[in-house]
């Protein structure tokens, strides 16, 4: 019985790592993570710290935005690498993009996914338990 | 008693007949509505939850219970219909419900499910072992009780009332349930407050905890159950560890009212659960 649970445990453990490894997709320039936001249901505003690590191949003056409504988020001068924290937190995936100043070019693009677990969320809840 | 008897019987024939009818044209009346909504839903969980839980302890019988466990969960939808089903947690059982009425803010559902832990001789658990104070005891079996449910959101609460009748089960009682929940939204935490409590008729609670002429000995007197209530309180935290990955903790106490442990087999009136584990969701 002790031996079936322990294998269970090491199941349990070993798919977790693979699917919080899934979450680290690397870029070349723009590095995200995590990429991935998991909620528990559809429509819940999912909360995670993202780090943002850009590594540009000029020095210059760069900015990072939102995609859809071009909000900047921070812009940094004379500089190649850097990294920004940003506290994240939405009900659906939003892409960010890397801007150059000088070039008026979007460098690098990427998204953080919101995803949930649940595909049902319980109408009801029942508690029944003794 | 014979009067109590008849009433009951009649009651669930009711009761039964009640279902059987509302289902019956509740389906027609509705089938426009739930056309678009014919697709069968599902999700099942599997998960390892530690488990750690004190029954209502019954004289001589151990009611505590420690122990990690596997936890399968399922829940499917198909049209108003709903089967949900718990294993390996704290709020473990199976419930079949048909949503007869679906309104903003409230709702009326036919549900059928179990409302009490069965027992025999052996105590509450799965064991070889005769208790000795409990030996020549009938088997108590779980109840499997149907009725109504009335749902209702009233702000940040959920509360449902349940009026049952054990139809299927062995009892011939019926009991009225009533709980409300709270749930906080903590980032990506929910926490689940629920508080709650239930009624049994005389004949429910008196067919788990009563003395049958057939059962009382020198030290096992026969003993009648009169109506009974109980209480409880419970708290669960779930949190998304990853995608299709699920912890949970929590913990629930609940209690009988006094009198419960009037009954010849009935030590303690108090039981309390904690429980945590991950589970994955397909």
């Amino acid at each position: 019985m002790y031996f079936k649970m322990i294998s269970f445990c090491s199941l349990l453990v070993t798919s977790m790592s693979y699917a919080q490894t899934k979450d680290e997709g690397p870029t070349e320039i723009l590095n995200v993570m995590p990429s991935k936001c998991v909620a528990l249901n559809e429509g819940r505003t999912c909360y995670t710290d993202v780090k943002f690590a850009v590594t540009a191949p000029d020095i210059g003056d760069y900015c990072l935005r939102e995609s859809s409504t071009k909000k900047i988020l921070q812009c940094w001068a004379n500089t190649k690498s850097f990294i920004y924290t940003l506290n994240f937190g939405s009900t659906e995936s939003i892409s960010y993009e890397l801007i150059s100043k000088q070039k008026r070019d979007t460098l690098a693009v990427t998204t953080i996914e919101v995803n949930w677990v649940h595909k049902i969320k319980s109408k009801k809840r029942r508690w029944r338990i003794f | 008693m014979k009067i109590n008897t008849a009433l009951t019987k009649t009651m669930k024939k009711i009761t039964t007949l009640l279902l059987c009818c509302f289902c019956f044209f509740s389906t027609f009346s509705r089938a426009d509505e739930h056309l678009e909504k014919d697709e069968l839903l599902w999700q099942f969980s599997l998960g390892t939850f530690w488990v750690d839980s004190t029954m209502t302890q019954l004289v001589g019988a151990n009611s505590h219970f420690s122990a990690p466990g596997l936890l399968i969960d399922a829940k499917i939808e198909y049209k108003n219909f709903y089967l949900n089903s718990h294993s390996g947690d704290f709020y473990g059982g199976s419930d079949l419900g048909y949503q007869l009425v679906i309104e903003d803010g409230w709702g009326i559902d036919a549900i059928l499910g179990s409302y009490q832990q069965p027992f025999n001789e052996n105590g509450y658990y799965e064991s070889d072992d005769q208790v000795p104070e409990l030996a020549g005891i009938k088997e108590r079996e779980h109840d499997l009780s149907l009725g109504f449910a009335y749902y209702f959101n009233h702000g940040e609460f959920q509360t449902v009332t349940e009026l049952v009748f054990d139809v299927f089960g062995e009892s011939d009682g019926w009991l009225f349930h009533f709980d409300t929940t709270r749930n906080f939204e903590l980032r990506n935490w929910d926490v689940w407050l629920n508080i709650g409590a239930n009624y049994y008729s005389s004949a429910f609670i008196d067919y788990y905890y009563g003395i049958d002429a057939d059962e009382a000995t020198a030290f096992r007197p026969e003993y009648v159950v009169s109506n009974t209530s109980s209480f409880y309180l419970q708290l669960q935290a779930d949190y998304p560890i990853a995608q299709n990955w699920v912890f949970s903790a929590g913990a629930s106490g609940f209690i009988y009212s006094s009198h419960i442990v009037e009954s010849p087999i009935v030590h303690s009136r108090h039981a309390r659960v904690f429980f945590a584990g991950v589970k994955y969701v397909f």
